[in-house]
């Protein structure tokens, strides 16, 4: 994995350290060490990059597909069942493909920054609505923000 | 960092505060388990293992990456055979935090001038945390409640007095429990929720006084079902939710690392009397949201309760696990093999691996305060 990747991944991470809880299974009782909150890291950057690639398409006018928050919440969901186990990770590989891709739909959809950074909010919103059906809804914003300014750093990188 | 001096008075205080931050039963049961695990080979304490204690049927899960699982059903996963388990014997009975302690006090020379002042301390970590102390607290707590002008305003003063001395100084000095101050911070903060009626506010915190309770996390029980009961759920969740915040704003503050200027050296012990403090607002909201997942609600309802419950205590275990490890860091020995650890990790050029290590032991195990840190990468010495 890149190094940029890496940095953005890790302050993700550090972002869900002190609320983790939220995001393992209801019922269960885990302690989690920063190997898996890597992870966790990889898994919601991931999810970021496929919604940028998703909405920025939309805002192209090409034909919406299965709306986000219903895209995002049927990943999240199958996500949370093993959040903080490593064999759930999104392989490095993956998260660096999906990277590429959304830097590529961004550069190619020639729109200005704000533009992105509007699509990036809603990718984040919809993040925020999923991950507080089952967490707590402030440190699912927080996190979500961060995963988006996270995110934006590495695909404005992954695009030049 | 400053000159950290390993004295009695420091190791004593490592001890009281791991003893009193919960439930007294609870440490010695956290030391006996510590004590256990650390006697076995040094390969089977290394992460990776399925354990089981002796006395306890829960197995522990523990993968190589150190994340691990807590499974209080013992059941193995499928893939996972009865001889992968790790069994911990019972071995070789550890010696009690209370009589490290009362050792401690026994071996200070007696004079005149501390012969009362050591009498009163055996007496007192004698008593703290039994069903006699306990009663005779919410006893004190629910007379000067009943004691107060009939007015909310001063009822809440009172309330405010009683939850800073009762987090600030009883737990500190080891006369109350992470349970006992608990208690009585439910009883102030849903007060404070309520003041917005001031003749309901009265009339709970009147029947919170009268009521006959064997411990002030019992006052605090009987108020959340009074309070229930007279439809008032959203106020009980709103104080449960305050509180929780202040917990989480005492760790922000404790791991900051603060100390009086020009005594660095006072750093940890203030650093884990900080993480001490905010043990009774996890506590209470642990407390508060599982008596409220037992209550007659839908199951989403319940699930929001369970959730919330589950969270304040994943929290807790953390900020106890850290006075635990405190217990045995008490000569700073493992700082040091951390700092060992790390500095043999940088020697590789793995920067973000050592940085993780760090991060690790920081920011999510509160070994230590944030300005430990250079302290772990081997930037400044502890003393």
């Amino acid at each position: 994995m890149t190094n940029d990747l890496e940095r953005a991944r890790s302050a993700i991470a550090r972002e869900i350290g002190p609320d983790v809880a939220e995001f393992t299974p209801a019922g269960e009782k885990h302690f989690v060490a920063e190997a898996a909150l890597l992870a966790m890291g990889g898994v919601f950057l991931y999810a970021f990059f496929k919604g940028m690639v998703e909405k920025t398409g939309e805002s192209l006018g090409k034909k919406a597909g299965e709306p986000l928050g219903n895209a995002l919440g049927s990943f999240f969901g199958g996500v949370f069942k093993g959040l903080g186990k490593r064999d759930n990770a999104v392989p490095d590989a993956e998260v660096e493909s999906a990277r590429a891709e959304a830097a590529q739909a961004v550069k190619k959809s020639a729109l200005t920054e704000e533009q992105i950074n509007q699509i990036a909010q809603a990718v984040a919103l919809s993040m925020a609505t999923v991950l507080s059906q089952e967490a707590d809804a402030g440190v699912s914003s927080r996190v979500a923000q961060r995963v988006k300014s996270e995110g934006l750093k590495v695909i404005a990188d992954g695009g030049r | 960092m400053g000159a950290y001096e390993s004295s009695p008075a420091h190791k004593y205080q490592a001890l009281l505060r791991l003893y009193v931050a919960t439930a007294t039963e609870e440490a010695e049961l956290s030391w006996k388990r510590h004590i256990q695990f650390e006697k076995l080979p040094a390969d089977l304490q290394t992460p990776g293992h399925w354990y089981r204690f002796a006395d306890s049927n829960d197995l522990i899960e523990v993968t190589v990456d150190r994340s691990g699982q807590w499974h209080p059903d013992g059941v193995l996963p499928a893939d996972v055979g009865p001889k992968m388990v790790v069994e911990i014997p019972a071995g070789t009975p550890a010696v009690s935090l209370l009589d490290q302690m009362l050792g401690m006090l026994n071996a200070i020379p007696v004079i005149a001038d501390n012969k009362a002042k050591v009498e009163e301390l055996k007496s007192q970590v004698a008593d703290v945390g039994s069903e006699e102390w306990a009663s005779w607290l919410a006893q004190g707590f629910q007379q000067g409640l009943a004691e107060v002008p009939d007015v909310a305003e001063e009822k809440l003063r009172f309330l405010r007095q009683s939850s800073q001395r009762m987090v600030s100084t009883e737990l500190l000095e080891g006369r109350a429990t992470g349970y006992d101050v608990a208690g009585v911070l439910i009883v102030a903060a849903i007060a404070e929720e309520l003041m917005g009626n001031e003749a309901v506010c009265r009339t709970v915190l009147a029947k919170a006084a009268a009521r006959k309770a064997r411990a002030p996390a019992e006052v605090a029980a009987l108020m959340i079902d009074d309070c229930w009961y007279r439809g008032l759920g959203d106020r009980i969740t709103a104080a449960l939710d305050t509180l929780r915040q202040r917990g989480e704003q005492v760790v922000e503050e404790t791991r900051k690392g603060a100390y009086p200027e020009g005594h660095p050296e006072m750093m940890l012990d203030i650093y884990y009397g900080g993480i001490l403090q905010a043990i009774p607002y996890l506590l209470a909201t642990n407390a508060g949201y599982t008596k409220l997942s037992h209550a007659p609600v839908g199951p989403e309802q319940r699930a929001r309760y369970a959730k919330k419950a589950n969270t304040s205590e994943e929290k807790l275990v953390r900020l106890r696990t850290a006075l635990l490890y405190a217990v045995s860091d008490v000569d700073l020995s493992r700082l040091y093999d951390k700092q060992a650890c790390i500095a043999a990790v940088l020697r590789t050029g793995d920067e973000d691996r050592a940085e993780a290590l760090v991060h690790e032991i920081i920011d999510l195990e509160y070994f230590y305060p944030s300005p430990f840190r250079s302290v772990l990468l081997g930037e400044s010495s502890p003393q």
